[in-house]
């Protein structure tokens, strides 16, 4: 091709570039992102009868959602991500900036990363259940609380409720925030940290005005390797939820196994409108916050 | 009536869908075309057995069995959608698929004269509604089956057997002290034997109509609020720890959890009933393409399953009930094993007959309205 022989530094206006290329992109997004989604929507705007699909536009798979209580589900799961999110940034944050500027000591270092890894070789279901034995009724927790005298019967909501979930997803999702963060605070040059502080900036007045804001991908990074995978997996809810926490995968499961993919498809078409309007908020407070500034 | 245009899911639909990912474990490990002297099953793991030389010693056949998990949606799919029937011989699955399978086409009648043993096995057992379609055919030959209760610690409960479900359901002694099995295939109908007990009108608790399931998940909803369940649990270790350890003081189970709790020295029994069992029972099934040769082979396989073998290693190793336990008795004497198996194979056969004779239930893990039971037990879990 003619331009792709120049080189890269020449810039192709969006009119040089060939249409073919245009269209071909586009068709593949058409294909592969946009179509499914539209099956998606199709499906959910339909019924099943005797696992058989029926050709006969309803709003059945929404009136579904909405009675046994799956919207609730939808809720609950952003929820919990969002909690144990929100503890994992304050939680990675220093620790990343401690890891990254803190300490010069590569042995430290090492272990410290090592630590954060080792974890990974186990399964997560080895690594959850174990909680149960700590956080049961005749577990260590209640044992020692009991004989401390402060409290007389043991506590039942350390286990089997939402409480427990949110503390068993904070280890398995800690060092997917931990390594982004750790990388992004690491590449900030030390010079930089230097100049604020020869400036007169006290540690607090650096860290807000210099890490932070040149921690922001790793920090974004950090957030999208915890939060979506965390809406998608149904393994700590259901070990430490008794089967009374219940989240997404887990509901979703329940309707593939009874083959019923409409609400399936209605409660991914929900799920996805929760994420559309989340995004579009997200959009039109970081605009305002721009134009405030700005002006 | 309004006439509703219907399908069925194609191969092609579910393709579309994206559903066939579910699948793709099946999809994969499907055998090449059938070799002479092999017998192909698909079947629920519960009835594999570890070892299969001495099938192969008996029949001259040899076994390729591949083990699948008790959806009844993807197994559907696999028999509907993707055509298994193809290519293996048996299937063999939680009773109940047969209504449907049945009617439709996919499996075929039994032929009762083509088994040898067919004549040994009791009427109580073969006329199971989960071998036989909704018009009476036989589609069925029973393989492994059991009555389903609970487990409980002997010490915390004074009064004697046979109980009421309302021990697990409606019991102010045992609040916060109760497991649930996580399914609406055993709990939902456990529930609903306790209602009809409390003179609610329930035709069939394994087959319940929208409004039935509505008032049992209502039902359910109020003891869960009131603080009755502590769990529900997901697999067979899970039951068995939240027993071992006293997290719950009853939970429902199978048979074999109380029984390795036994081996570990716990005072935990199984539960006898007073409203009937949740009854289940895994039946054999011919795909409509099975022809000539390849029928002789499976109903030669099947006569196998009904006799002494088969039933004597299930009775000794499970603690589960096969459709000839007289043969296995026989068998377990003809080798000389031990009292002990003897034993087990007598309380088996005890066990069974007295279990069996309750009305209700047979479970149904493709009851009518199983989209609707789905989703008020989800209900029951959201509450």
């Amino acid at each position: 091709m003619a331009t792709a022989s120049g080189t890269f530094t020449r810039f192709i206006s969006p009119s040089g570039v060939s249409p073919l290329g245009v269209s071909a992109v586009l068709g593949a997004w058409m294909l592969i992102v946009i179509l499914p989604l539209l099956g998606l929507v199709l499906w959910s705007f339909l019924k099943l009868e005797n696992f058989q699909l029926v050709w006969e536009p309803t709003l059945q798979a929404y009136r579904d959602l909405l009675s046994s209580g799956r919207w609730e589900v939808t809720v609950r799961t952003l929820r919990i991500a969002a909690i144990v999110t929100l503890i994992e940034l304050a939680l990675a944050v220093p620790f990343a900036v401690w890891l990254a500027k803190g300490t010069r000591s590569v042995p430290v270092k090492v272990i410290t990363l090592a630590a954060l890894t080792i974890p990974f070789f186990l399964s997560l279901s080895a690594r959850t259940i174990v909680w149960r034995a700590v956080l049961g009724l005749n577990g260590p927790i209640n044992s020692a609380l009991m004989s401390l005298g402060l409290i007389d019967q043991p506590l039942d909501w350390l286990l089997f409720s939402e409480f427990a979930v949110i503390v068993g997803l904070i280890g398995p999702y800690f060092p997917p925030m931990v390594f982004p963060l750790y990388l992004a605070v690491t590449l900030i040059g030390d010079e930089l940290l230097a100049a604020s502080k020869d400036l007169g900036a006290s540690p607090a007045f650096t860290f807000r005005h210099v890490i932070l804001p040149l921690a922001l991908p790793g920090l974004g990074a950090g957030f999208i390797f915890t939060f979506i995978p965390m809406i998608g997996d149904p393994v700590v809810p259901e070990l430490l939820g008794g089967g009374q926490v219940v989240v997404l995968a887990s509901s979703v499961k329940s309707l593939l196994q009874v083959l019923n993919y409409t609400v399936a498809a209605a409660l991914s078409v929900f799920m996805l409108a929760i994420m559309v309007g989340l995004a579009a908020i997200l959009t039109l407070v970081l605009r305002g916050r721009v134009r405030r500034q700005s002006t | 009536m309004k006439s509703k245009k219907v399908s069925n899911i194609s191969r092609r639909s579910v393709l579309k869908a994206g559903a066939a990912v579910l699948a793709t474990p099946y999809l994969i490990s499907r055998p090449a075309r059938a070799d002479e002297g092999t017998v192909k099953i698909m079947g629920v793991s519960t009835v594999a057995l570890q070892d299969w030389s001495a099938f192969e010693a008996d029949t001259g056949l040899k076994m390729d069995f591949v083990g699948v998990n008790s959806d009844p949606g993807l197994y559907v799919q696999e028999v509907v959608a993707n055509e298994a029937g193809d290519s293996y011989d048996i299937f063999i699955f939680d009773g109940g698929i047969e209504d449907r399978l049945g009617a439709s086409g996919h499996f075929q009648k039994i032929d009762p004269a083509a088994m040898k043993l067919w004549g040994a096995v009791a009427d109580s057992v073969k006329s199971s509604a989960l071998l036989q379609g909704a018009d009476g055919t036989q589609y069925g030959v029973p393989i492994v089956f059991n009555a389903d209760s609970f487990g409980y610690h002997v010490d915390a409960i004074s009064e004697a057997e046979p109980f009421s479900w309302g021990m697990v359901f409606e019991n102010e002694k045992m609040l916060g002290k109760v497991a649930l099995e996580d399914t609406w295939l055993t709990t939902l109908p456990n529930a609903a034997l306790y209602l009809i007990s409390k003179g609610k009108a329930i035709t069939d608790p394994s087959n319940m109509t929208p409004e039935e399931a509505k008032m049992t998940a209502d039902f359910l909803i109020e003891r869960k609020k009131a603080g009755q369940f502590r769990a529900l649990w997901h697999s067979y270790e899970e039951s068995v720890d939240l027993l071992g350890n006293r997290e719950v003081l009853i939970a429902e189970c199978w048979e074999p959890v109380i029984k390795q709790l036994q081996r570990d020295g716990k005072n935990v029994r199984y539960a006898s009933m007073k409203e009937g069992y949740s009854k289940w029972m895994i039946g054999a099934y011919l795909p409509s393409q099975a022809k000539d040769e390849r029928l002789a082979r499976a109903y030669k396989a099947l006569d196998w399953f009904l006799d002494g073998h088969y039933g004597a290693q299930m009775a000794i190793q499970q603690g589960y009930a096969t459709a000839n336990p007289q043969a296995a008795l026989a068998f377990a004497k003809a080798k000389g094993l031990s009292e002990a198996d003897l034993g087990a194979i007598k309380l088996n056969i005890e066990k069974v007959e007295q279990k069996m004779t309750l009305p209700h239930y047979w479970q149904n893990s493709a009851p009518q309205h199983v989209e609707a039971i789905e989703a008020e037990w989800q209900r029951f879990k959201q509450a």
